[in-house]
């Protein structure tokens, strides 16, 4: 339900909409019987939103050159325009940018509109007050007659919008370029003349009006669109015929009625289409009016948003209660099948592996210790044993069979190099964590018997040596640590015969001395 | 102002129940859905516990197949425990008997436990010992002491290595064997290892 208190500037008018049909409308008469009556009107009914739609003849519009500025200071401007002429009416000013000079400082074209005398409205709106009745705005009919002017598709440049709201008044909004520029309101008297005069003279003093304003050119056509009742139409038409320069439109308020789909229940005048007009008005903000008139209408908002908000977070809640507890219920489902898993899966352990229980505790040290020992075992190949067989086999040579060895140092290392003289035992303690593998390390000492051959002989089987270590794939490194017999020119060569056999083996053992350093893999490796 | 809170006094009740309402099921709600996310996180570490028990213990269990009779093998042998030197002592003296080693002369030193990052690394789990004992010798002949390592290897279950071994040809001895007068033309000198091993203790766990 939508409801329009429509002021003509005499009698209030009380319309309610609902959806496009008009279902009540009310008239109160000025005077203090008549508002009384409005306030038992107010009292008696629910107190829903309304809007007012004045349509005085005391509304002056105005248009005026202001600097370019922001919407602040332009309102600032319009402030001190209004308070020059209309020192009351500073609540009840509506202004518009129409255009923008193309020259110049290029200043906006501004039309403002003023409630001249807006005590008129007092007798109303106090008992409007009075009853917190919740008024959303006070909005300017000549202002909305631009959705009136839209929807009849006016597309002339000129055009004069007539209109007769009460049998008392007819008003005519002129429209620039589909701009609405001004409106004036006419006084009707039927008594002393008929409605088609007073049209004919009203707007050929209109016309005159915006020639003298210089709206409009001496020359300029216009058209003048009429909205009559069809009672009126012969009438009119018999006193507003086309010139060159005016062309007349006519339409009855029935047909426009049904451009709006609104029905107003067979309505004489278009104040009735005006009323539904300023309802479908989308934005509750009005041309005029304090904002502490507008409070209870605030206050009807913020209690209906209230209402909502309260509504909507019980909804809210409802609908987040109930996603929670279906997310709830499938954690539970999930906890539950988790929990059955488990279950099967404790039950799987208990029957094939507790038994096994303490053994399996003890696998890591199994394995361990097996690991160990059979890494232990497996250097036994490398043994000192194995080590003078492998050495008997690559001494025996023909070229070899005048040396003797006497002593063999041998021991296991994890190093690719020879270990130096003063190595200690405890370096030499193999890891058996450490992946290098594990080979032999030897100084063999031995003797050439130099006596019993020739220095040539001698010489051959030192190189027969070092070749046969050499040659023996076990080998990795030999170092020849003392040899008997130098022939290099740097060295000095002694010889002797004749010995004694005693003497011979002495000097074989010191001068035919040999020492070898072999490092070589272990068998099979 | 005033006013206008007692004007709305009954909407801004209203609104007051609803928002407190809608704390109240929203912290209920979200208090319920955090237990049943606790609830569900236990049973899923515990669904964890359980499947890593159960497979931890199935390869256990295929590690068990595989070494329990090595082991078992081995704790006979007395590799797994306290060490048994008698036994070696027995075991050295037998042999040199058996071979007639001319003379031998050994010793066994202090028990110590291998410590390394990489030996906890490769063999967790146990503690490895090892004593060293050092045999001097003299020797016939060569031979002597192939039999002598030899003898003891074959007698032994125990876990040993030689890690040093040298042998020397005594000066006094004439230029073939078959001509000496005496028995010991060889000196050596081998150094042994003699392994043991124990369950790590759980000090030493915490402290590799």
């Amino acid at each position: 339900m939508k409801r329009i208190f429509y002021f003509s500037g005499y009698r209030l008018t009380v319309f309610q909409w609902h959806k496009e049909k008009l279902v009540a409308r009310y008239a109160f008469n000025p005077g203090e019987q008549g508002v009384e009556k409005f306030k038992a009107y107010l009292l008696a009914t629910d107190n829903i939103p309304t809007r007012i739609l004045v349509d005085l003849i005391e509304e002056d519009f105005k248009k005026e050159t202001v600097p370019h500025v922001g919407h602040a200071d332009r309102k600032s401007i319009v402030s001190r325009l209004v308070e020059r002429h209309y020192r009351k009416s500073k609540d009840y000013t509506y202004s518009t940018v129409l255009d923008r000079q193309s020259h110049g400082r290029k200043d906006d074209i501004l039309l403002y509109s003023v409630l001249s005398n807006p005590d008129i409205l007092e007798q109303w709106l106090e008992p409007i007050r009075e009853t917190q009745t919740a008024i959303s705005g006070i909005w300017s009919l000549p202002h909305l007659s631009y959705r009136l002017f839209n929807r009849l598709d006016i597309k002339s440049s000129n055009a004069i919008l007539v209109s007769q709201q009460v049998p008392s008044n007819i008003r005519q909004s002129f429209f620039k370029d589909g701009q609405f520029q001004t409106s004036r309101s006419a006084v009707v008297n039927l008594d002393e003349a008929s409605i088609g005069e007073y049209i004919a003279t009203e707007v050929d003093q209109t016309i005159r009006f915006l020639s003298n304003q210089r709206q409009v050119g001496f020359d300029e056509k216009i058209d003048i669109f009429i909205l009559c009742r069809s009672s009126d139409l012969r009438d009119i038409k018999e006193h507003c015929s086309s010139t060159n320069l005016f062309n007349y439109h006519f339409n009855t308020i029935e047909s426009v009625n049904s451009l709006f789909s609104c029905d107003t229940n067979n309505a004489d005048y278009c104040s009735d289409m005006y009323s539904y007009i300023c309802a479908c008005e989308k934005l509750p903000v009005g041309h005029y009016g304090n904002r502490s008139l507008f409070s209870y209408f605030y206050q009807h908002q913020a209690s209906n948003a209230l209402y909502a908000l309260s509504a909507l977070l019980l909804i809210f809640s409802f609908i987040f209660s109930f996603s929670l507890f279906s997310q709830i219920r499938n954690l539970a489902t999930e906890t539950e099948s988790l929990q059955q898993k488990t279950q099967q899966i404790n039950i799987q352990y208990t029957d094939r592996l507790s038994h096994l229980e303490k053994k399996l505790l003890e696998t890591k040290m199994m394995k361990s210790s097996v690991l160990f020992s059979e890494r232990v075992e497996s250097t036994k190949i490398i043994s000192p044993q194995n080590f003078m067989v492998d050495v008997s086999k690559i001494l025996m040579h023909p070229d070899i069979d005048n040396a003797k060895i006497t002593s063999i140092k041998w021991h296991l290392t994890q190093s690719s190099k020879p270990p130096s003289t003063s190595v200690n035992l405890k370096s030499q303690l193999i890891d058996y964590a450490n992946k290098q593998s594990i080979q032999q390390f030897a100084n063999i000492n031995g003797y050439i018997r130099l006596s019993q051959s020739s220095l040539r002989k001698s010489v051959q089987t030192s190189n027969a040596i070092t070749s046969a270590f050499k040659k023996n794939k076990q080998t990795i490194l030999i170092d020849v640590n003392k040899v008997p017999v130098d022939v290099r020119p740097q060295s000095s060569i002694e010889v002797e015969t004749g010995l004694s056999n005693n003497n011979r083996s002495s000097i074989d053992q010191t001068k035919g001395r040999f020492e070898l350093s072999v490092l070589m893999q272990g068998r099979h490796q | 102002m005033l006013a206008v809170f007692i004007n709305m006094k009954t909407q801004i009740i209203i609104f007051s129940f609803a928002f407190i309402t809608a704390c109240v099921v929203v912290i209920i709600g979200f208090s319920a859905k955090d237990a049943s996310i606790m609830d569900r996180d236990n049973a899923l570490i515990k669904l964890k516990q359980a499947t890593n028990r159960y497979y931890t213990a199935l390869e256990r269990e295929q590690t068990l197949y595989k070494y329990e009779d090595k082991f078992n093998k081995l704790k006979e042998s007395n590799i797994i425990g306290d060490e048994d030197r008698l036994h070696w002592v027995d075991i050295v003296e037998s042999v040199s008997n058996e071979h007639n080693i001319p003379y031998i002369k050994y010793n066994i030193e202090q028990q110590l436990k291998l410590k390394s990052n990489k030996l906890s690394a490769s063999y967790p789990g146990i503690d490895i010992f090892q004593s060293s004992m050092i045999l001097r010798m003299q020797l016939l002949h060569e031979g002597d002491l192939f039999n002598l390592l030899n003898g003891i290897n074959s007698r032994t279950d125990s876990l040993f290595d030689i890690q040093s071994c040298a042998i020397t040809r005594n000066s006094n001895t004439s230029e073939s064997i078959i001509d000496s007068t005496t028995n010991l033309n060889f000196s050596s000198i081998c150094k042994l290892n003699w392994y043991t091993i124990k369950k790590k203790s759980s000090l030493t766990d915490r402290q590799t």
